[in-house]
């Protein structure tokens, strides 16, 4: 995978220069994965009917999806205002990894660099994953305020250590369960094209989907899962 | 990802090795085709090599120098290190790490938590709002139903109540019909009767008179005959 990079120049003082970099391809897959987002709810909640039809439903039916899943997740009283949240992570991993699958990327050639799934980058991933930390640190202490830090040494004072890590280890597994699998996918998928292009690398591209549709969804379960906990507590 | 490391590798094959990553990865390491952005004067100006010019170059190199071997050694080492400066000279750019943190990441969230904006106000509000609204309006319908079987429950009663009482009604109507016509029946079969009777006894009694008249006639003529008879019989 090539990265390409445009380097961004600050000058500090005349003796040291700082470059801070920017994964491009990652930002322009990104809008078009955003663009794609914003025009389905904007073209579909035109005329919105009491009897819903074609467009309408699909988005009726991914919102009771995204509904049915907060709820399981997090219990009937709390869920509401989280459904934006989980809805966003699920729909924005689930549209990245579907378009960097299906979408022909590969005809815009960029002088150097590919585009591909933007969350074929760690960036990307350990994004969603320290949202969802902040998320859930959040969620707790707005619930139950410092009493929140007391979950820490439940059920037993012993597991504290775990606990702790714990915090780390939720992040760190979300954005490489993420990003291990599409990455992994899409380096199969072009070993098997550039050996055999025709119809050998199919059943992969079709695993891929299916697979880069289950992490999303496993995304957006944990995220909501790892808030619900943090908002009721080990009882 | 690729590691810069392929670059240098030092192999005897390493002058065409290192044309083809050049080639078929588009040129990462040391094709940096992009141009700085400049901010002030008085800065280390990062050198770009352009892949293209280093491939022919190389390859030219690579003809003349594969014939003789201890040119071919030094030329190897020239290369190397050739590879090797713009690597020093650009430490940022030779990263052909997995884990390459940079301002992606912040937006990346930057960019995550403006689209929760818009779509919880473009996609989650409005239609979640329908199908609340939908969903209210159904509960209506039903507790409304609801309700109707009860009434429609005492309204069968009352139809029932009615239609028995009509029944109690009529048939009460039709017995004293009944009876009336009965009564009526009865009372014009006694007149009837009655005047039959008379007029039987009408009839009766005028044969008894006729019979008497004619009893007394027949007295007469019989007198008259036995008078005759006599008148007959006992001759003077």
């Amino acid at each position: 995978m090539q990265i390409e990079q445009l380097q961004i120049f600050e000058i500090d003082n005349p003796h040291q220069v700082s470059s801070v970099e920017v994964h491009a391809q990652v930002l322009i897959t990104s809008w078009v994965v955003i663009a794609l987002l914003i025009a389905l709810p904007v073209v579909a909640t035109r005329n919105l009917q009491t009897i819903p039809t074609g467009l309408q439903n699909f988005i009726e039916y991914v919102l009771e999806f995204i509904r049915d899943l907060t709820r399981t997740q997090m219990g009937e009283e709390e869920y509401r205002p989280w459904v934006p949240f989980i809805g966003t992570m699920f729909l924005s991993i689930f549209v990245s990894n579907w378009s960097g699958a299906l979408l022909p990327w590969r005809v815009i050639q960029l002088p150097h660099g590919e585009l591909a799934a933007p969350t074929n980058d760690i960036n990307t991933t350990v994004a969603l994953a320290l949202l969802t930390s902040v998320a859930y640190f959040y969620a707790g202490l707005h619930k139950r305020g410092f009493s929140y830090f007391g979950k820490y040494i439940q059920p037993t004072p012993v597991l504290l250590p775990i606990n702790i890590l714990e915090d780390f280890t939720k992040p760190l597994s979300l954005s490489f369960r993420l990003f291990g699998n599409i990455l992994a996918d899409e380096l199969v998928v072009a070993v098997l094209v550039s050996l055999v292009p025709l119809i050998v690398p199919v059943p992969m591209m079709l695993l891929g989907l299916f697979t880069s549709a289950i992490q999303a969804l496993i995304s957006a379960t944990l995220a909501a899962a790892y808030i619900g906990e943090s908002m009721e507590g080990h009882h | 990802m690729e590691r810069v490391v392929n670059m240098r590798v030092a192999a005897p094959a390493a002058l065409s090795m290192a044309v083809i990553p050049c080639r078929a990865s588009s040129a990462r390491s040391s094709s940096g085709r992009v141009p700085a952005i400049r901010g002030a004067a008085d800065q280390k100006v990062r050198v770009r090599y352009n892949c293209a010019f280093f491939q022919e170059a190389l390859q030219n190199v690579a003809l003349k120098v594969s014939q003789n071997p201890t040119v071919r050694k030094a030329a190897f080492l020239a290369m190397n290190t050739l590879w090797a400066i713009p690597a020093i000279a650009e430490e940022a750019e030779e990263k052909g790490k997995i884990f390459d943190f940079n301002l992606t990441l912040p937006i990346i969230v930057a960019e995550f938590l403006l689209l929760m904006l818009a779509l919880d106000n473009l996609w989650f509000k409005p239609v979640a709002k329908v199908m609340d609204e939908r969903d209210e309006a159904i509960r209506q319908k039903l507790m409304g139903v609801r309700d109707n079987s009860d009434e429609i429950k005492k309204l069968q009663e009352q139809a029932e109540a009615i239609l028995k009482a009509a029944r109690a009604e009529t048939t009460a109507e039709l017995n004293k019909m009944r009876r009336e016509t009965a009564a009526s029946l009865d009372a014009k079969l006694q007149e009837s009767r009655q005047r039959v009777e008379k007029e039987l006894a009408e009839a009766l009694a005028n044969l008894e008179s006729q019979k008497e008249e004619t009893l007394r006639s027949l007295d007469k003529q019989v007198q008259e005959l036995s008078d005759q008879i006599v008148a007959k019989v006992i001759p003077f």
